[in-house]
């Protein structure tokens, strides 16, 4: 070391004036690794503090948005379910009225019945009869007597029997009935009964998303999926994307016949961005419409009064009705152009004009083809916005979760990096002590040493 | 007439929108076909016709075409066959390229042999009428054998060209019974034709087939 042997006592007198200084400097060096690693730690644990508020101020932003959410699609499910129940109610009404009204005909028409039954009495003569016949039977043993005897008896109970055979009748065809409107009730019931719970589990689920106790909103709002009708709206908006592409692909050509197809716009054909801005206005009609009919709240459409809303959803509708129109006429238009370019080519490969055949002119297959999915996928895009509401929605949501995430684990990130500085400013500081051990223990020892000689001076002045 | 209207005003307001931000660009093409119609190369004018029909039934409409014959003088208007500049809309511009086929088919009928071959003249007829064209890219295509053979008459052998932005697309190039005997000498040609086109500022491209010409163009 420093050019010396470990022998050399000048190497020795250099490892003392080290160990000298460290000594001396000591409470200065000591603050000085305090500072800085401490310090440092302190700043980062801070940091950590605030990250971790943060992340738990934005978890809980989210569960009031999820809450505020439910709460509101609750609001509505039940008042929608509401309106509802208040329409069928006459109708219930009345579909249990006539089934109650005709179980109380059946009711009279049985007792009438049961009345017949009951009037049933086989009338003495014809057991007298009976009696006899036996009687007879039992003195001259004839066969032919008793069976004589028997068919008395059965016409005697046949004519007893025959006034009821309408009843009878009459009973079998109102038990069926009766069984029916039973079925029916039963039905009704359930049918209610299914309404009522659903009505009182959302009602539940309201009243905790709304209740005072921010504990009691969490548990309701945690409850609620995010993440599967997020995936689902994207499966559907990629489905509605390409029924975009398919229109794109179907309007672009024809597109030229009305700008032209020499100039480009930041390098895109011109009629390229003619299609894609007849698409970007078809999708905000979409969206205007569904706002407007009170489906989605996507723009602030929905907080506008009720004739506003009317008047932009007839501006929609007829907007999306003109560009329905307009893309069948561009349908058309393209079979033709495509029809002409065919032509163009057989001439320029010298080709006679008609020479190739199969072209008969006028609305073929194809064209009709197109021309339905010109109409309908203007609609299609606005019925894309209902699924694009939760996706934006949603997204923001998960958005939220992720920052919530992100920032939680930063905090923890920094609040491990704290504690490692602080482990590692004791551990300098513990490397300091033990380099100067000598001089320390000679200090503690001496110290030890002056205490009781203080402590004696101080005795003998008290 | 509310169709058109309604077109009219479409494309104005999708045009005014974004060329007020200055990011519309043109990418209109202007293409001038020289054919060499002089002595044995006459025979390959029906075919030079077919790739001239192709290369315009793949233009877009506001493109421009013509068709011009490299013959015994070749800086004059006789020698311009047909010059077109296609209507702005696919459907009108289609029916101008049927006219453009039937003007082509007709020179095809009755090309005559040429006694003597007069490309520089072509190039600087070709290139003054580019020259006036408004398209974003210019070309020439020559289709000859480029062996010049000037007449005493109409010497432009000293010509001076401007290709300032004009490229110049050479095509069907045969090779004669004197090439075969001397290779070294059709590669000597196309050099010199290289650096002449190169020297006047223009852009120099061989294309080796018909197919190779349309891919370089589309």
């Amino acid at each position: 070391m420093f050019g010396l042997a470990w022998t050399d006592w000048q190497l020795w007198l250099v490892v003392a004036g080290i160990i000298l200084l460290l000594y001396v400097g000591r409470p200065y060096l000591h603050g000085l690794f305090r500072g800085i690693f401490f310090g440092l730690a302190y700043v980062l644990r801070d940091v950590a503090r605030r990250l971790e508020n943060a992340g738990n101020n934005i978890y809980r932003q989210y569960i009031e948005l999820v809450a505020a959410h439910t709460a509101e699609t609750l609001e509505q499910r039940l008042v929608s379910q509401e309106m509802k129940l208040e329409k069928r109610a006459p109708e219930i009404d009345r579909r249990i009225s006539g089934i109650v009204d005709k179980l109380d005909t059946n009711q009279s028409d049985l007792s009438e019945t049961l009345e017949a039954f009951r009037a049933v009495d086989l009338d003495e003569r014809t057991l007298d009869a009976v009696r006899n016949r036996i009687e007879a039977n039992g003195t001259g043993q004839s066969r032919a007597k008793l069976a004589s005897a028997a068919s008395d008896v059965r016409r005697a109970v046949k004519e007893e029997l025959s006034p009821l055979r309408p009843q009878i009748n009459a009973l079998r065809s109102e038990l069926k009935p009766m069984a029916e409107n039973i079925t029916r009730l039963r039905s009704i019931s359930n049918e209610l009964s299914r309404s009522s719970k659903q009505i009182n589990k959302d009602l539940a689920t309201f009243e905790e998303c709304i209740h005072p106790d921010y504990e009691r909103r969490r548990d309701a709002a945690q409850r609620q999926s995010i993440l599967i009708p997020w995936l689902l709206s994207l499966l559907v908006m990629t489905v509605a994307l390409t029924g975009v592409f398919l229109n794109f692909f179907l309007i672009q050509r024809p597109m030229a016949e009305i700008v032209g197809d020499d100039l480009q716009v930041m390098g895109v054909g011109l009629p390229t961005a003619a299609a894609l801005v007849v698409i970007f206005l078809e999708a905000v009609a979409g969206i205007v419409l569904m706002d407007a009919a009170g489906i989605t709240k996507i723009t602030l459409i929905s907080t506008l009064p009720r004739i506003h809303k009317r008047v932009l959803l007839y501006a929609a509708f007829a907007f999306l009705a003109a560009f329905s129109f307009f893309e069948a006429i561009l349908a058309i238009q393209r079979e033709v152009l495509i029809g002409i370019d065919q032509e163009t080519t057989r001439r320029a490969l010298g080709e006679l004009p008609g020479e190739a055949g199969g072209e008969t002119g006028g609305i073929s297959l194809t064209m009709i083809g197109q021309m339905v999915l010109a109409i309908l996928i203007p609609w299609l895009l606005a019925v894309a916005a209902i699924p694009l509401e939760t996706v934006v929605q949603n997204f923001i949501l998960i958005l939220r979760l992720v920052m919530h995430q992100i920032t939680i684990f930063l905090a923890f990130i920094f609040a491990i990096v704290a504690t490692v500085l602080k482990a590692i400013g004791l551990f300098v500081l513990r490397v300091y002590d033990l380099l100067i051990f000598l001089p320390l223990t000679i200090e503690r020892m001496f110290r030890r040493f002056r205490r009781p000689a203080r402590k004696k001076q101080a005795s003998g002045a008290t | 007439m509310i169709i058109k209207t309604f077109k009219m005003l479409t494309a104005g307001l999708i045009l005014a929108g974004v060329a007020a931000c200055g990011a519309v660009t043109s990418n209109s093409k202007a293409v001038f076909m020289l054919v060499d119609a002089s002595g044995t190369y006459v025979r390959e004018v029906p075919d030079a016709v077919v790739t001239a029909k192709l290369l315009t039934s793949k233009l877009n409409s506001n493109d421009m075409f013509a068709f011009g014959e490299i013959g015994s003088c070749s800086f004059s208007d006789s020698s311009l066959v047909v010059r077109r500049t296609l209507p702005g809309t696919p459907s009108e511009a289609a029916y101008a390229k049927q006219a453009v086929f039937e003007n082509l088919e007709a020179y095809a009928e009755t090309v005559q042999p040429t006694g003597w071959t007069d490309i520089r003249g072509g190039l600087r007829y070709a290139a003054a009428e580019l020259e006036q064209s408004d398209q974003a890219s210019r070309y020439i295509v020559l289709v000859s054998d480029l062996v010049e053979d000037v007449s005493p008459d109409c010497d432009t052998s000293s010509l001076e060209l401007d290709l300032e932005g004009i490229t110049v697309i050479v095509t069907n190039v045969t090779r004669s019974d004197r090439d075969a005997s001397d290779p070294n000498a059709y590669f000597e040609r196309l050099e010199a034709w290289e650096a002449l086109v190169e020297d006047a500022g223009g852009t120099w491209v061989h294309a080796n087939s018909r197919d190779r010409l349309l891919e370089y163009m589309f």
